[in-house]
């Protein structure tokens, strides 16, 4: 894949593996709340027996969905997250089961802007989020300085545009 | 002269909403002033006025948008205003205009108008700028001054009237590269099955005629008729000349005056005889090409050829940006060339390995397994349906195997994919905006890789063909790489 390009190096802050973890125990507490929360009703109003078969269904899997997206996906997503900008380009590469590769060229940037929400706040980090023509790329959980440093990088370089 | 002042719409444009108003509220005013005229009722009395003060209002409002709208080009910018309260002021730089579409309906047509718009890149509403009612000779100045202001970026303040015709010139030495004879009409009508849209209407006449006369004592007299194979003969061919007729003549209708021709700088493409419409785009603001074919017409060796453009391309049904859709394969590829000399289209192109056809005949198909797993719980009894969808599968990965081919030409990048329905994409590495390569854990395994392009368009298009080498993604990375060689800096 990488014969003549030099591959992305940069990799994300460790600390993402705890921002994610802590969003994904939330979002999959709501989730096994409402769910819980249907279940005590279909049992109090007695509805259809299928309801009752579909709920019991979808907490098994939501359970199943939840050690996954909590324990095992964070992990894996930080691990094999890459980046990488120069003058030319923003490259990234992400995924470990299937692995995907981007590449975009510095003059078809149109914004970079960086976000923190209470987690990535607790942890001192932000996440670039880079808008293309028809697209944005998120680079997530960057530390401070760097997540700083990268934008006004990016900013600098897209400065120059081509005829299009 | 002066310099030229700001313009409203044609004054036609406030009847046209009045009948829009009209035709929007219908209903209301037939229930309220016809049905209920001089009802005694309170509630009816109060919607009636409420109803009459919500009409006056949009009459008014009708009246004041069209008075308050006005345009104005300056310097290659053209600046609109609009609002009476709360004004608004919109500053479109012509050369980001990414393509000009006129249409000219019946109703244009009775007044002897037209509506021109420029579609700029942006997203979202504000990406297009129409303006529905102005003379013909209004839309040419436009379309004028939009070209006129691409070649020479300082004009003077003060234009001529001789001036505006000079600069127009060039717009009138076009070469026409296809307009459609009678034999063209025929094969569109035949490939597009037009003649079989009368049945539908057919349908709808019997039902209609089935309410006014009772059809059904009719049908022992039909069925005496019927009865005498000559007279069903006759019945039967008189309906399929009925049937192609009908095909010829909506084919006709929407294909007929065809024309597709392109000066130096522009290309424009013209069609339809009630309802006609116009697209032309920039040569360099075409950002790919894309030759799809259907089953049928790869069976008669048709292709249709679309053009991409950044900006919004209009009605989906009108198809404003595809060159004639029953073009003969070379003739388009032809065309792409003709009408782009920037543009270089080759005939032979890479197939894929037989890596890629060993990991399409293994990769599981999860539609499959979950239909084949619910015939299974719930009517085993139906278990050859699972076999059938599984030939289906296996049938269509084949034809898109065969069908899949590939090609990095110098500057110019070529896929082509599907299976019923193939399309060819090409563009130019400065028109992609950017790359992905996908590799699955089955794909690693292959040594293959998926590669996609992305392109200005409305939505952005995605170009994907997956299982080609992993040296070919690669070459395909590099290649991208490389566009900083040739790109033009503004």
């Amino acid at each position: 894949m990488y014969s003549k390009i030099q591959p992305p190096t940069k990799k994300i802050s460790k600390e993402s593996v705890k921002v994610w973890r802590m969003t994904e125990a939330i979002t999959n507490l709501i989730i096994l709340a409402v769910l819980g929360i249907l279940l005590f009703v279909d049992d109090y109003f007695t509805w259809k027996e299928w309801i009752g078969w579909i709920l019991n269904g979808l907490i098994v899997l939501s359970f199943f969905h939840a050690i996954w997206s909590i324990f095992i996906e964070p992990i894996l997503l930080q691990k094999y997250w890459r980046y990488d900008v120069n003058e030319e380009f923003i490259q990234t590469k992400r995924g470990a089961w299937s692995e995907t590769h981007e590449l975009i060229p510095m003059t078809k940037v149109q914004s970079v802007k960086l976000n923190q929400g209470p987690f990535l706040r607790k942890y001192n980090l932000y996440s670039l989020s880079i808008g293309t023509m028809g697209d944005s790329h998120d680079i997530p959980a960057i530390p401070e300085k760097e997540a700083y440093e990268l934008r006004d990088k990016i900013a600098h370089f897209a400065k120059i545009k081509e005829v299009d | 002269m002066m310099e030229e002042h700001a313009k409203r719409l044609h004054p036609i444009k406030i009847l046209f909403e009045f009948w829009k108003l009209l035709k929007g509220n219908v209903f209301f005013i037939i229930m309220l002033y016809i049905l209920n005229f001089g009802s005694e009722k309170m509630y009816m009395k109060l919607l009636q006025i409420g109803f009459l003060v919500y009409l006056v209002w949009k009459v008014i409002s009708v009246i004041l948008k069209w008075y308050t709208y006005k345009y104005q080009i300056k310097d290659g910018t053209l600046y609109i205003t609009s609002g009476l309260v709360s004004k608004t002021y919109r500053t479109v730089p012509l050369h980001k205009v990414q393509n000009v579409q006129q249409r000219t309906t019946l109703f244009h047509k009775i007044f002897r108008l037209t509506s021109l718009t420029f579609e700029t890149g942006m997203t979202g509403e504000q990406g297009s700028v129409p303006f529905e009612m102005i003379s013909r000779k209004e839309a040419e100045r436009l379309e004028g001054e939009y070209s006129s202001k691409q070649e020479l970026p300082v004009i003077e303040a003060d234009i001529s009237e001789e001036r505006i015709a000079e600069d127009m010139e060039p717009a009138i030495e076009k070469t026409i590269h296809f307009t459609p004879s009678k034999h063209d009409v025929l094969k569109a009508s035949f490939t597009s099955l037009s003649f079989l849209a009368l049945i539908p209407i057919l349908a709808t006449l019997y039902n209609t005629l089935d309410d006014f006369i009772d059809l059904e004592n009719a049908e022992g007299f039909l069925a005496k008729l019927l009865d005498t194979w000559w007279i069903i003969t006759i019945v039967i061919a008189g309906l399929i000349c009925v049937a192609v007729a009908f095909g010829i003549v909506s084919t006709f209708v929407k294909y007929g005056k065809y024309e597709i021709s392109s000066d130096h700088e522009r290309i424009y493409i013209k069609k339809g005889v009630l309802d006609e419409s116009a697209f032309s785009i920039r040569k360099e603001k075409v950002q790919a090409v894309e030759i799809t074919q259907s089953i049928i017409k790869r069976v008669l060796g048709l292709a249709e050829v679309k053009l991409i453009s950044a900006g919004s391309t209009g009605d989906e049904e009108l198809e404003t940006n595809t060159l004639y859709p029953f073009l003969s394969i070379e003739r388009a590829y032809g065309m792409v060339e003709e009408i782009l000399p920037a543009y270089k289209v080759e005939r032979s192109m890479r197939s894929l390995s037989k890596q890629a056809f060993k990991i399409r005949m293994l990769r599981p198909s999860f539609f499959w397994i979950l239909t084949t797993l619910a015939i299974y719980y719930f009517k085993p009894s139906l278990w050859y349906i699972s076999l059938i969808i599984l030939v289906l599968i296996y049938t269509l990965r084949i034809m898109d195997y065969k069908n899949s081919r590939y090609l990095l030409n110098d500057e110019f990048i070529q896929f082509k994919s599907g299976s019923l329905e193939t399309s060819l994409f090409i563009t130019k590495r400065s028109k992609v905006i950017q790359i992905e390569v996908e590799r699955s854990k089955l794909q690693k395994l292959f040594g293959l890789a998926t590669i996609e392009t992305i392109n200005r368009s409305k939505p952005v298009h995605h170009t994907k063909l997956q299982d080609v080498s992993v040296e070919y993604a690669d070459e395909f990375y590099t290649w991208y790489m490389d566009r900083t060689k040739n790109i033009q800096f503004e």
